[in-house]
């Protein structure tokens, strides 16, 4: 202390340059440190605190969101809405865990008091408590006031129209990743990485447009309830399909299940029955039988074929429904679903040449489309000419009913095969991708036997005033017990309208239909897609003609002529 | 003079300080408020979305049908009541002798065709028992009720897929 007084006497009372110096020596060391302080605020100023931003935006926003998906006319299918989950941190402590448990238990009588207590004693660092909690809910754990319990926002799918599109659009699981359906399609887009990193938050993402239409699908799905009821049949599926496009514009398999409601994903009604289901066709395959045929000069509309007698095959034998025990030309075999018939149509194109057509129209493979649940086709071993018999009448070839409706559509559309799909898409954009499988005459003659099916053969009852519809019945037999069943039957209706113009194509398709005189498709699937095309239709913007001609002028008169 | 420049020095310092000071804070400021209003913004879209999602839940199809059937004495709209300008008759010319040119028009029609009178038989024949709204008037007794559409004629509108609340009411 006496030093440093001396020292501050001798500043005081010393002069000279030594001391100057030393004062310009301080003022500049200060200043250097004052340079450095300040430099160093400025750099603070200048670059902005995360931190700041954190605290003002919602830290509980826990969003991992997904697209909206629209049908096509821009209605909600599928969306988010935020909801709060109600955690702890037990790590940090929740207090006496009993008195947590019984206070929580006051707000959510429902809670499970073992599992809670075991959640809170634990010494995890984050436990979910429960989900979907009300305003008033959050208020009242918010009095309770118990430590590092606190809630999150959490984003929540929701479907609206609930079991109207169920298989479509699949679903979710409680982490909001796709399980099945459009919802896993959108998933393997990227979507489940774009989550991981972190970037899939808010609402940045563009909604899914479907090429489904919600007005379609519920008209459908009513009518096949209806149709179910009254066939009492164990399930039922329809589909319509815009043959210019492939588009679907509605699919409906019943049973169906709300993608709301988590549910066990091996349950029946999560069955997608068009798309996962095979099934052996039936008569319907008899387009695809004399399409071929007539596609290859093997045959035209006038060819005759012998249907007086059963056909054998070793232990095997063919047989009419409907018989007519004669000569049958191909409009007749067609409009009477001979078997026999149908059978040697196949047999004179011949072995290879029938698969080779049938693996053209994509009947032999697996048919990809968004939605990733698909079946492989069950085609036969070995191919022989008894093979080639069935199958032309759609016994011995299981197939993806979504399969079937594709190569239909290739019949009537002017001959493209066009794959199907679930987005919208454009006539153009249909065109780049559309293969060319049958020839333009084909299809015009394919139009005129399944309208003249209608007029006059098994399908009367799918006609619908106006609106010229055309289509073929199938009715087949299903294998139990490894042997066809006589009172297990499948029965299909493929309608198309208006048939000279193609615009769609509905596909009913019923599974053991129970009501006893009505087991046959010409009795239950015909009217039903009838019903069906009498509601989509003025939807659809088809307009009703009153002066339609028959069938016959559906050709030109050169190929009249020419049969 | 060094002690000018010392009072320079210092007073440079504490400006500087001032106004770092003070744009760091209005900078803290100006991020709050960006932040806050970008929440607002976040809290607006997802109040959208949730109102969204319920009149999806309202405006089903589904519902929209029930509804329908309870309250409403609809039926859906058959095929035969959508039609075209080119199937209406063609316009009665008014002059000086009403009922003479009410005979030519139905003489160029055709002479024995008699479009409306038609139009109102094939209703008779074809739903002579059942409700004829197509509107959303109420029947008051749907079994009993006179069959209203009898003298009103259908009205070709010449569109298709507006009776969209008729298709969706079963009866």
């Amino acid at each position: 202390m006496k030093r440093l007084l001396a020292s501050l006497r001798s500043f005081r009372f010393t002069e000279g340059g030594v001391s100057r110096q030393r004062i310009a020596l301080l003022v500049l060391a200060f200043a250097a440190v004052h340079l450095v302080i300040a430099g160093r605020l400025v750099l603070i100023g200048m670059k902005s605190d995360p931190q700041v931003a954190r605290r003002v935006t919602n830290p509980d926003m826990l969003t991992s969101t997904r697209p909206d998906i629209l049908d096509r006319e821009g209605k909600q299918l599928a969306t988010d809405i935020q909801s709060a989950m109600l955690y702890a941190e037990p790590k940090k402590g929740v207090g006496y865990v009993d008195d947590a448990v019984d206070q929580l238990r006051t707000v959510f009588p429902d809670l499970d008091e073992r599992e809670l207590r075991e959640k809170l004693s634990s010494k995890k660092g984050f436990v979910r408590l429960r989900r979907e909690i009300t305003a008033e809910q959050q208020h009242e754990v918010r009095k309770l006031g118990i430590p590092h319990v606190g809630f999150l926002q959490e984003s929540k799918r929701v479907y609206p129209a609930a079991n109207e599109a169920s298989h479509v659009l699949g679903g979710v699981n409680v982490d909001s990743a796709g399980i099945a359906g459009i919802e896993k399609w959108i998933d393997s887009g990227g979507l489940a990485d774009l989550h991981l990193a972190g970037f899939a938050t808010g609402r940045s993402l563009s909604p899914v447009q479907l090429a489904l239409d919600l007005d379609v699908q519920h008209a459908m799905r009513d009518e096949l309830l209806k149709a179910q009821g009254e066939y009492q049949a164990k399930s039922m599926s329809g589909m319509v399909l815009d043959v210019r496009t492939g588009e679907i514009l509605s699919m409906v398999s019943l049973p169906d299940y709300d993608p709301n409601k988590p549910g066990n994903p091996a349950d029946l009604s999560r069955l997608n029955r068009l798309t996962t289901g095979v099934y052996e066709m039936g008569s319907t395959f008899k387009a695809l039988t004399v399409a071929m045929a007539l596609d290859s000069g093997k045959a035209t509309l006038a060819s005759r074929f012998d249907a007086t007698a059963p056909l054998h095959y070793g232990r095997f034998t063919i047989t009419d429904f409907h018989a007519q025990r004669r000569v049958l030309t191909v409009p007749e075999v067609f409009t009477y679903s001979s078997n026999i018939g149908a059978a040697k149509i196949a047999l004179a194109v011949g072995v290879d040449g029938h698969k080779a057509f049938l693996k053209k129209m994509g009947q032999l493979d697996r048919l990809r489309t968004e939605l990733p649940e698909s079946a492989m086709p069950l085609v036969p071993k070995s191919w022989g000419e008894i093979n080639t018999a069935t199958i032309s009448f759609g016994h011995g070839l299981a197939v993806a009913p979504l399969q079937a409706v594709m190569a239909t559509a290739a019949l009537v559309n002017g001959g493209l095969l066009i794959p199907p799909t679930f987005l919208k898409r454009s006539q153009a954009e249909a065109e780049k991708i559309a293969k060319r499988v049958i020839k333009p005459e084909t299809s015009d003659k394919m139009r005129y036997l399944l309208r003249l099916n209608v007029e006059k053969g098994t399908a009367k009852r799918a006609e619908v005033e106006g609106y010229y519809v055309g289509g073929k019945t199938g009715t087949s037999e299903k294998v139990v017990h490894g042997r066809y069943s006589h009172e297990k039957l499948l029965t299909v209706f493929t309608g198309v309208f208006p048939c000279d113009a193609p615009q769609y194509l509905v596909l009913v398709m019923i599974d053991e239909p129970k009501n006893r005189g009505h087991s046959t498709a010409g009795l239950n699937a015909a009217p039903t897609t009838g019903q069906i095309i009498a509601r989509i239709g003025p939807l659809l913007g088809v307009e009703p003609r009153h002066d339609l001609p028959p069938a016959d002028q559906l050709l030109t008169v050169s190929q009249r002529v020419a049969n | 003079m060094l002690r000018g420049l010392n009072l320079i020095a210092v007073g440079g310092l504490v400006a500087a300080a001032v106004v770092v000071y003070d744009v760091k804070y209005s900078a803290t400021y100006e991020a709050q408020k960006v932040a806050r209003l970008n929440n607002e913004i976040n809290q607006e879209r997802e109040k959208i979305a949730a109102l969204k999602a319920e009149w999806s839940v309202l405006s089903s199809p589904d519902r929209i049908q029930r509804l329908a059937t309870k309250y409403l004495g609809m039926k859906p709209l058959p095929l035969s009541h959508i039609g075209n300008f080119a199937s209406l008759p063609e316009r009665i010319q008014i002059s000086g002798d009403p009922i003479g040119d009410i005979i030519n028009s139905l003489d160029r029609n055709g002479g024995e065709h008699d479009p409306i009178g038609r139009i109102i038989e094939k209703l008779e024949s074809a739903h002579q028992d059942e409700p004829e709204t197509t509107g959303s008037i109420k029947p008051q007794e749907p079994a009993e009720a006179e069959p209203i559409g009898e003298t009103e004629l259908p009205e070709p509108t010449g569109t298709i897929g507006g009776g969209e609340e008729e298709q969706d009411s079963q009866q």
